[in-house]
């Protein structure tokens, strides 16, 4: 395998968009904080401010257009509501713009904060006019015939905010070029989709607007949304200056987005062993802006449901406004949440009827050909499974992880399953361009960007596995969307199956064009090289400079309808310290099946990673919020999470089944291992000591509170004991 | 604004700076010396990407390192380790084991662990607590651990080939 | 920011009339987007990055930092090297110092139980009076203020007989901490009676201190005595995001017990000597 990227990212060259910004002079951007929410706020001496020392602009609501928008980076029109403008009348969370600032120093930003003063007049109803009740969407979908009503109140689960904590914030630089264009710099996962909510935003068209998608120091969707890019584009247009901006780490616990909170309930019809029915409940709150709201609580259901066979589906929900951080896309989308209370309920199934929580889910599982899409009745078939057989894949994870031992005093184990997409099905696009280039290197141009997860070798290791040359010759060139190489972007895992699949079309026509050229070439080459004799570098130069003067140029379009599911099977061996309820992972032993990995060691890095942020999840992060919507957690002194002490053995099985669908058989890897950490160490907690913690994160407090509730307590026995 | 001048060795070099009194290291490296190993992360000190080594203290924060304090002493960043033979070590494993992903938190994990591998004894326990001044949330450290273990192994290997 | 070097009391002295913070390691001063107006730094008074042994006493310079701190105690006080393991991350403790660490303090502070343990004085000068003066570490008091400046601490060098063992209780290891506990025993040579201290901090605004001297097998059941007189004393324990009250009071009865459980061995062995 190719080294280049990988050294690439051991790189201490100025490559990110905050080195970018550092290395260029330009006003700084700044925001004026809300401190009470909901409220209009009134800036009183706004020509005080304006008129202090290095003060470029100081922008108001009123100042700003009128058109609303999205920051969730999705495909137009967003299944996101068009609920705020660049800066908002009323102001709906803690830190969200008043005013948005351009100084020349930050030293003038700070002053110019300092000195602002803003009345704020409270609102009290809804947060927007147009939601009375603040439900922003509300559902009922059930499929197949009713088997009649589902007894009993299933399986209740509470999950909560996470934070990113991607290490690289939130920042962008805009400059107005010659000619009037506006240039923005920029960490994102979506450069093309940037480029259209900022027009948008700004009132102006697409084409008005290049952005360059800077080296992304972390995603995992938090620059799948566009919250810094039109406040710069912004200011560069009032000020004609570049102006740039970069989040703290304060502002973005603040100011960036959250993985959603929810409740969810899930609850089983059984005809003996067999399942007739499966009820999930979702109540999911967005923040007070709706991005990414209803989509993310549809894949609740999605992501969790088609695993299991059963005749009859019910899902209902609804996606509530509420105060707080505006919650938006996070890696596993929908999955954690939905994992949490599906895998849940049949641990409590299984063991209320006596079952081995395994074997309960083997009699029901998912088959290859089986439908994804269960709740879409009419296309039901339009996307199925196709994979390794998951019960193999669960016979093997609990082979390795020792399922049939006997436990230890106070230690468990726990099973649960996920599963993901391959990108947003029927809704991605990838162009990717590979042109040969006359030194004899191919340059391969995408949307697409490289976060970390390998795009860069994936779509490296495609183009020469489908050109047949030397990965060595390719140059990948992501993410400018002025050299029009059209992406949805690199969220929904969709990078190695979607953009992968447009760059093998590309490459593949490139390899036709290429000999197509071998043979109207009239003369013979010496050099025996591997192309009907000649080399690539002959052929590049006769390609340009030759008697046809024929460039070869490829462009792959990928417009998907399938988007295979990838399965993550999870087994967590845990330790509950009985004493003070303190769990302590033992062991993660994780089965994958991600078609044909195609790289072995990025694949194993990203089920690694998610596992990681999995941990967090089920066991301690949590963005704290106080009633009146400050959040308490806006530093890493305060939020808290694990540290590389903390994290457990794991054993990471990849199996190798290529898809039919796949780019060279891969489906997506990035996010599916997320979501089943969180209920198999709940799963597990209650394998070893019988109490059952439903609320996320499950920390040692919620545990030894459900010990002591269940008189289990080993410290109370003990207590006990010792008044003897 | 009271500014000072400040006269430190980076890298081998002797640098002359002027700055305010609240200009923290971090900055200082990155927008008056073109040296970006050291990134932002946190700017409490927790997440370990503005890490550098100070002479005579070790591995600090450069975010929470006022510059003014700075005269006279002698720092070192990533860039100026990039040469050393355990620094090429430990890229090399770095990259065979897939231990940077976004690369943002790299150089300071880098920075740690070729401090920890400096030293003697060293087991999977010290290499471990030597990553807890880092935050890395693409890899949760497996990978890092895996390379530090690679290179230590490797070190012995050529110590018994020696002896 | 104003950033002035004080090496006299002199110096020091006005610059606290004038305003000015005292900068030590920075940690806790320089937090993100945290301006702080004026700072004077005091590391240039003699002796203020050193541990000096003196006959009866160490003395600690104010910018002596954790680590250095850690240094020296693996010869000294075991105890307090694994407990310093426990603060922070390494990287933190490079900078931080041990004076700043316990100068701005915290219901839920982790080193200020194991300095008090080990008899850690102060010395203090304030803005009204410039005349430094030693005093017990204590965590209320008059240590304490923005006009006040922590110029040395001491360790008495009685503490080498003592030994001590802390546990912390948090959320995750590195944040979120939750209870912190520790505890040191002193055998007597003369009546083999043992001096027991224990410093429970994160339960309640105010570490709780609980002193026992008796015979080995009193010993736990008089200091379980002292910390159900301290819950019976109507102190309410903290409320917050991290953990709620009662799971910290009884955390805390937890870390009692786990301390006292790690003395006992102690105990035995130095029974069976005797």
């Amino acid at each position: 395998m190719e080294r280049v990227e990988r050294r690439w990212s051991l790189s201490a060259q100025a490559r990110y968009a905050v080195d970018w910004i550092d290395r260029t002079p330009g006003l700084v951007a700044g925001v004026l904080e809300a401190h009470r929410v909901p409220a209009v706020p009134h800036v009183t001496n706004l020509e005080e401010l304006r008129g202090l020392p290095g003060i470029h602009a100081v922008v108001t609501a009123t100042e700003v257009p009128a058109t609303r928008f999205t920051t969730a980076g999705q495909p137009h029109k967003e299944p996101s509501p068009y609920d705020m403008a660049i800066i908002n009348r009323v102001v709906r969370y803690m830190g969200e713009p008043v005013a948005l600032i351009a100084a020349q120093t930050q030293d003038d930003l700070r002053r110019c904060l300092d000195r602002a003063i803003v009345e704020y007049h409270g609102l009290d109803g809804p947060l927007h006019a147009s939601c009375p009740d603040n439900v922003l969407a509300r559902w009922s979908t059930h499929i197949g015939e009713s088997m009649g009503p589902i007894a009993g109140d299933g399986t209740m689960v509470t999950v909560q905010r996470q934070s990113h904590l991607q290490l690289e914030p939130h920042a962008s630089m805009a400059m107005i070029e010659p000619g009037g264009r506006l240039v923005l710099w920029t960490t994102t996962q979506v450069p093309y989709h940037v480029r259209r909510i900022v027009a948008r935003a700004l009132e102006c068209p697409a084409s008005q607007i290049r952005v360059v998608a800077t080296d992304v120091g972390g995603g995992f969707g938090s620059k799948q949304e566009v919250i810094v890019e039109p406040w710069v584009a912004l200011l560069a247009r009032l000020t004609g200056r570049v102006v740039k901006m970069q989040l703290s780490r304060r502002q973005e616990f603040l100011l960036g987005r959250t993985r959603h909170s929810a409740t969810l309930r899930v609850a089983s019809l059984w005809n003996g062993q067999n399942l007739s029915a499966m009820h999930l409940e979702v109540d999911v709150i967005t923040g007070p802006y709706g991005g990414h709201g209803s989509s993310v609580a549809h894949n609740m259901a999605l992501k969790t449901l088609p695993f299991y066979r059963c005749p009859r589906y019910e899902f209902d929900g609804q996606v509530r406004y509420a105060v707080g951080p505006v919650a938006g896309a996070f890696r596993g989308y929908g999955g954690p949440q939905g994992a949490m209370a599906v895998e849940t309920h049949w641990d409590e199934v299984a063991r209320r009827m006596g079952m081995d929580p395994a074997a309960l889910r083997i009699g029901s599982l998912m088959q290859e050909g089986d439908p994804l899409d269960v709740l879409d009745p009419i296309n039901d078939r339009r996307r199925v499974f196709r994979g390794d057989p998951i019960q193999d894949l669960i016979q093997k994870c609990l082979d390795a992880a020792e399922w049939s031992a006997p436990r230890g005093l106070n230690e468990g184990l726990g099973l649960a399953l996920s599963m993901q997409a391959s990108g947003v099905p029927q809704a991605e696009l990838a162009m990717v361009r590979v042109v040969l280039q006359e030194d004899g290197m191919l340059w391969v141009t995408t949307g697409a960007v490289d976060m970390g997860q390998g795009a860069r070798e994936v779509l490296r290791s495609i183009v020469a596995d489908a050109v047949g040359i030397s990965p060595r010759g390719i140059r990948i060139v992501p993410g400018d969307t002025d050299l029009e190489a059209f992406d949805y972007g690199t969220y929904a895992s969709s990078t190695t199956f979607v953009t992968g699949s447009a760059a093998q079309k590309a490459a593949q026509q490139v390899k036709r064009q290429l000999q197509d050229l071998v043979d109207i070439l009239p003369w013979r080459s010496k050099s025996q090289g591997p192309w009907g004799g000649y080399t690539i570098e002959e052929l590049a130069e006769a390609s340009f400079y030759g008697p046809h003067r024929r460039p070869v140029v490829g462009l792959g379009v990928a417009a998907p309808e399938q988007s295979p599911a990838p399965v993550a099977v999870l087994v967590a061996h845990v330790h509950v310290d009985s004493d003070i309820g303190q769990v302590t992972v033992q062991r993660l032993v994780a089965g994958v099946d991600v078609g044909h990995p195609i790289n072995p060691i990025a694949v194993q890095g990203q089920i690694e990673g998610a596992l990681a942020q999995g941990l967090g999840y089920a066991l301690c992060e949590e963005v704290h919020v106080s009633d009146e919507g400050h959040v308490l957690t806006q530093s890493l002194r305060d939020y808290a999470y694990l540290s590389a002490m903390e994290m457990p053995p794991i054993t990471v099985i990849l199996t190798d089944t290529p898809d039919p669908d796949g780019p060279m058989g891969a489906k997506s890897a990035g996010e599916v291992a997320v979501a089943p950490v969180a209920p198999a160490i709940a799963n597990a907690i209650y394998d070893a000591v019988g109490v059952r913690v439903r609320d996320l994160p499950i920390t040692a407090q919620k545990v030894w509170q459900q010990m002591a509730q269940s008189q289990k307590s080993w410290a109370t026995c003990e207590l006990i004991k010792q008044q003897d | 604004m009271h500014t000072h001048r400040v006269q430190l060795a980076v890298n081998g070099k002797l640098k002359t700076v002027t700055v305010p009194a609240d200009e923290r290291l971090l900055d200082t490296l990155r927008t008056k010396m073109d040296l970006y190993g050291a990134r932002y992360g946190c700017g409490t000190g927790h997440c370990g990407a503005c890490v550098v080594s100070q002479e005579g203290v070790g591995l600090v924060p450069s975010c929470l390192m006022l510059t003014v304090r700075l005269d006279g002493a002698a720092i070192t960043t990533y860039e100026g380790l990039e040469t050393d033979p355990l620094m090429r070590d430990l890229q090399d494993a770095f990259v065979e084991e897939g231990a940077a992903q976004c690369g943002y938190c790299t150089p300071g994990i880098l920075l740690s662990l070729h401090h920890v591998l400096s030293q003697d004894p060293v087991d999977e326990n010290v290499v471990r607590e030597s990553l807890v001044s880092h935050l890395c949330r693409c890899t949760g450290h497996y990978a890092s651990v895996r390379a530090a273990m690679k290179v230590l192994q490797r070190k012995a290997g050529m110590k018994v080939a020696v002896d | 920011m104003q950033w002035i070097e004080a090496s006299t009391l002199d110096e020091l002295q006005s610059a606290l009339v004038q305003g000015y913070r005292v900068i030590g390691g920075g940690t806790g001063l320089l937090g993100d987007e945290n301006p702080v107006e004026k700072v004077v730094d005091i590391r240039r008074f003699p002796d203020a990055n050193q541990i000096v042994e003196y006959p009866s006493r160490w003395q600690l310079g104010p910018v002596v930092t954790l680590t250095h701190l850690q240094a020296w105690a693996k010869n000294h006080v075991p105890g307090l090297a694994d407990g310093l393991n426990r603060l922070g991350t390494p990287v933190l403790r490079n900078l931080a110092t041990v004076a700043g660490r316990l100068a701005n303090r915290e219901p839920t502070s982790d080193l200020y139980p194991m300095m008090r343990l080990l008899g850690t004085e102060v010395l203090v000068m304030s803005r009204e009076d410039p005349q430094p003066r030693w005093m017990l570490l204590e965590y209320e008091g008059p240590l304490y203020g923005a006009n006040r400046v922590w110029l040395a601490l001491r360790i008495p060098r009685s503490t080498k007989r003592r030994r001590m063992v802390f546990e912390k209780i948090t959320k995750a290891r590195l944040n979120g901490s939750i209870v912190n506990g520790a505890v040191s025993w002193q055998q007597s040579v003369a009546n083999g009676q043992i001096h027991v201290q224990m410093v429970i901090s994160g339960v309640f605004e105010i570490p709780c201190h609980l002193s026992v001297c008796s015979k080995p097998l009193d010993l736990a059941t008089k200091i379980r005595a002292q910390w159900q007189a301290f819950q019976q004393m109507g102190w309410v324990p903290i409320d917050d995001f991290r953990a709620s009250a009662a799971y910290r009071a009884h955390v805390a009865g937890v870390v009692l017990e786990r301390l006292l459980k790690t003395q006992s061995g102690f105990f035995e062995s130095s029974l069976e000597e005797a």
